[in-house]
């Protein structure tokens, strides 16, 4: 029998349950972007109410983890898994939030330039890919996959820079309301990125314990 | 130094770990956290002990062996370890207790202030002032408990300021306002907590630089438990501690190193301890370098 069997099975349960949450936020995030794109208000009002699950799992994982280091004392990489998943499940439940910004994004009307939403979709499959990779290191502990996220992420901060000089050069009736919510949403979409890269370093210090990736994290 | 030889050589080898290995992460957090326990820690860095390839043998069968580091002035220092791992041998080396059990045999270096401890000329009653020690199980003479903690200073010939010498051991273990009002009461009068607090003075009053403690809370109550580890932070602006303990948790509360050790089987059933991992204690209790400490700090193994 594995020592100590009880914790390690709840650690296990907690950190699949922090990629559930993972799961829920990336979920977010492609319900909001096809809602703006795809001018669909539903979807986007789905989105904006299911952030209160969102939520809801996020201050549940966080009592749990709190729990877990008041009864189990943990040490090592059993403490560097709890205070990863907290600092995970607060990268994850803020893209819930920025997920919720462009849904609000999507129900106002303003003009839907086509360039401006093809750049905006090119933004939101890179930060959906990340998501999607940072999700996967987590699982694994993939130390490959969360040190490349940040060299990802360069494409998606390229992509943005190209739709902000984009956005500057229109003019006309409707152009102060594209720059406005069209920026605002690429805004979002690369915060959503920058967290997914934040994900990666924290598993690169939870499965290795090298500090600097805690510098990373806030750099 | 009296009753030392004065030697000078400079130490030989190096340490597993030692201030200079400090990564700049973990310099950079202890200037930011300047003005707590780490600022103190900075004033850590003098060498009090240096074990190299310190071993130890009893009836020439080896209990522990390949030992190297250094322990440091001013700072509590940690031996962890499962058990058989050799950890009280370890400890016992460091005031020559080993001398006193029949068939043991000290190799390798323990140097004391740069001195080495094991020399010819090196008398082990004057090691003993200096590098007191406190047991397992606390162990008052039968005697008042003023007697007890004035047994040393007595028996070394102090007359004159005995009551003073008392005073301030019982102060200093964090005991006297308990018992000022019952110092000719017998010593076993007091609680478990009390009387280790009682043998802790009774080191004191020798005015020791080291502390040796080998699992002194390992008999003890949990509040009884928290007036030592408390009483350790204190002493340690004063002398420096080294500690023997079970209890991974109390390592990482109070010390600031921890030495981890662990037993080698061999093909013969023989098992010896060796150090697997020195190193700063909130290093070893986040990120420890060796796997085996790693399973042993987490409870997958021991």
């Amino acid at each position: 029998m594995t020592a100590r069997a009880g914790f390690q099975e709840a650690l296990t349960g907690l950190r699949a349950d922090v990629d559930w949450l993972g799961a829920l936020a990336e979920e977010a995030v492609r319900g909001a972007v096809g809602a703006l794109v795809g001018e669909n208000r539903l979807k986007a009002e789905l989105v904006i109410a299911g952030d209160d699950d969102l939520d809801r799992l996020f201050v549940a994982l966080e009592e749990r983890a709190y729990g877990l280091m008041a009864q189990q004392a943990p040490v090592a990489a059993d403490l560097r898994v709890l205070v990863s998943s907290l600092r995970v499940i607060a990268d994850y439940e803020r893209t819930g939030d920025l997920a919720v910004s462009i849904a609000k994004l999507a129900v106002v009307d303003w003009w839907r330039e086509s360039t401006s939403l093809i750049l905006l979709g090119q933004m939101a499959d890179i930060a959906l890919d990340l998501i999607a990779s940072a999700r996967r290191a987590w699982q694994d502990g993939d130390l490959e996959l969360a040190a490349a996220l940040e060299r990802r992420d360069d494409a998606l901060d390229a992509c943005f820079r190209r739709l902000a000089a984009h956005l500057l050069a229109q003019d006309g009736p409707d152009a102060s309301g594209l720059v406005f919510h069209a920026l605002l949403a690429g805004r979002h979409l690369e915060r959503i990125a920058d967290h997914a890269v934040a994900v990666g370093d924290r598993v690169v210090y939870m499965v290795t314990g090298d500090p600097s990736y805690l510098v990373a994290e806030i750099s | 130094m009296d009753g030392f030889p004065a030697e000078t050589a400079p130490p030989v080898g190096t340490t597993s770990a030692s201030p200079d290995d400090r990564s700049a992460p973990v310099d950079l957090g202890a200037a930011v956290r300047a003005g707590g326990d780490d600022a103190r820690d900075a004033e850590g860095d003098e060498v009090v002990f240096e074990l190299r390839d310190l071993g130890v043998s009893y009836s020439g069968v080896p209990a522990v062996k390949g030992v190297t580091l250094d322990a440091y002035r001013n700072q509590i220092t940690a031996v962890i370890g499962p058990s058989g791992c050799g950890k009280s041998t370890l400890v016992r080396c460091f005031n020559r207790m080993n001398d006193l059990i029949p068939g043991a045999t000290v190799h390798g270096e323990v140097r004391y202030e740069g001195q080495d401890l094991y020399g010819a000329e090196v008398d082990p009653v004057e090691v003993r002032k200096r590098i007191g020690m406190v047991f397992q199980k606390p162990n008052p003479f039968p005697k008042s408990i003023y007697d007890n903690v004035a047994f040393g200073p007595r028996t070394l010939g102090l007359k004159k300021g005995l009551d003073d010498c008392v005073e301030q051991s019982l102060r200093r273990a964090a005991l006297w306002d308990e018992v000022k009002d019952r110092l000719k009461s017998d010593a076993y009068s007091l609680s478990g907590g009390q009387q280790q607090r009682l043998c802790i003075a009774r080191a004191l009053a020798n005015n020791p630089d080291v502390l040796l403690m080998d699992e002194p809370c390992s008999a003890l109550d949990p509040i009884s438990t928290i007036h030592i580890e408390d009483l350790m932070h204190d002493l340690r602006r004063q002398l420096s501690i080294i500690i023997v303990t079970h209890n991974m948790q109390q390592a990482a509360r109070v010390s600031q190193w921890t030495a981890f050790l662990t037993v080698e089987v061999a093909d013969d059933d023989r098992r010896t301890g060796h150090l697997v991992e020195y190193n700063h204690t909130e290093k070893v209790f986040t990120a420890p370098s060796d796997a085996r400490t790693e399973a042993y700090v987490t409870g997958r193994f021991g």
